[in-house]
């Protein structure tokens, strides 16, 4: 239980630890999440979907036990850290700090207690990893020639790129909000039944 | 904080770098890979960082991450020469995609068991890192071993009540098993940060004086040396881009 003392001088080794050992955990969730689908070539597009519904009780743990700003912004940077050693595009890691910064920000002005505003939080620090994939997108021409150079035949390629990947980002991006509503809800409601009881958060 | 270690065998190791030098070489070994102008240049890049991981110490991980590397390589070749059609884009867009970051993950992985939590959070500190950065970091990168053991109790535990998180349990009773998992998992997570926070805050981590360390961070010639190499193949890769955007 925290004062309103204690909140005001900001974040306590206390809350260093603990954001840690959680961004860990939720590190591990999105890794796991991206093992699912990650290992089969055209059902990579699902990762962000399986992340954003593995990820959410641990997002919502994490603004359960630490209401301050601050530990959502350290996650945000610690994630795309490790997935920027790991080899992810830029893009991803760099979506990562940005949006941790936005969802702490809006989970903020919530003072973060308010259900509904740690949701939409929830979606959107959870959109990150869609911007890995959106390289595809960016950065079409060179993906496509590499392939032509290789010997792909151009006309199965030009099918391939006008009808599945134009309508695949925002369907992307829709699939990952809907998980993310999903995972967030039941997130809300394990720390209700389990957490609260317990007096823990 | 002992058992969070992972092991390092500093006998066997010839190579002992600086943690800033590996935080250098990570970087520019991830710009670099991402710029690669062929796959002649990234087998020859990766050959780098085998030798680097074989003399930093970590032989083992080294070996067996280079082996699934060239099997890697061998199955893009055959893709690109021998076959049709579906198969090919599907096996060639596969490859490249794990190409681009199967040699980070190998050099992050090697620097990453090869390096101690003092020397890491020493040489955090003389980065002027903030402080809010890098005890959550140093924390994260001990518990992700402790992750795997928690999660194998949790599983016996389940086993044991008949809750188990197999297949079919998953497509039965999906909440239930979701739950049985992520509520120990969390729980445990809470236990050990305060557990953590306590044994931390007992030795003195929240004194606002500067750190000291018993192990001695400076830069030595092989630091120089892996430094200089790595920014030569970034530089390599962004003439032969230059080159051929011009040409």
């Amino acid at each position: 239980m925290y004062n309103s003392q204690q909140i005001k001088k900001g974040l306590s080794v206390r809350d260093l630890i603990t954001t840690g050992i959680l961004a860990a955990l939720y590190m591990v969730c999105a890794m796991i999440g991206e093992a699912i689908f990650g290992f089969f070539p055209v059902l990579t597009f699902l990762c962000p979907l399986s992340i954003a519904l593995l990820c959410g009780p641990v997002y919502m743990l994490i603004l359960a036990k630490i209401p301050k700003h601050g530990p959502i912004i350290v996650t945000g940077i610690l994630v795309g850290g490790v997935l920027f050693v790991l080899g992810m595009y830029w893009s991803m890691c760099l979506a990562y700090c940005i949006l941790g910064v936005a969802a702490d920000l809006l989970a903020g002005s919530g003072k973060f207690r308010s259900k509904g505003r740690n949701l939409v939080s929830y979606m959107i620090f959870v959109i990150s990893p869609v911007f890995s994939y959106g390289m595809l997108w960016f950065d079409r021409d060179s993906y496509v020639k590499y392939l032509v150079e290789k010997g792909t035949e151009p006309a199965y390629m030009d099918t391939m790129v006008s009808t599945a990947q134009n309508w695949m980002l925002p369907a992307m991006i829709i699939g990952v909000l809907i998980c993310a509503v999903i995972s967030g809800l039941l997130g809300q409601k394990l720390l209700k039944k389990h957490f609260e009881k317990a007096g823990i958060v | 904080m002992m058992e969070l270690q992972i092991q390092t065998r500093d006998m066997f190791a010839f190579l002992h770098l600086d943690p800033r030098t590996k935080l250098y070489l990570l970087i520019v070994g991830n710009v670099a890979l991402f710029l690669a102008p062929s796959l002649l240049y990234e087998v020859v890049l990766v050959a780098c960082i085998v030798i680097l991981g074989v003399l930093a110490g970590a032989k083992r991980f080294t070996v067996k991450m280079a082996i699934v590397y060239a099997g890697m390589v061998v199955l893009h070749m055959i893709g690109t020469c021998h076959l049709v059609g579906t198969l090919q884009v599907v096996i060639v867009t596969f490859t490249v995609f794990i190409r681009k970051i199967f040699p980070c993950a190998m050099l992050g992985g090697i620097l990453v068991s090869t390096t101690r939590v003092n020397e890491f959070m020493a040489a955090m500190n003389r980065i002027h890192m903030p402080k809010a950065m890098i005890i959550p970091m140093t924390v994260m990168i001990r518990y992700f071993p402790m992750v795997h053991e928690d999660y194998c109790y949790i599983n016996d535990a389940m086993c044991m009540r008949d809750v188990g998180p197999t297949f079919t349990s998953l497509l039965t009773h999906p909440i239930r098993t979701v739950e049985c998992i992520y509520v120990p998992m969390m729980m445990s997570a809470l236990k050990v940060a305060d557990e953590l926070s306590a044994a931390a805050v007992t030795r003195g981590l929240e004194n606002p004086k500067p750190r000291t360390c018993i192990a001695e961070i400076h830069f030595q010639i092989t630091d120089v040396l892996c430094g200089v190499l790595f920014t030569l193949f970034l530089a390599g890769s962004i003439w032969v881009k230059l080159k051929g955007g011009a040409g």
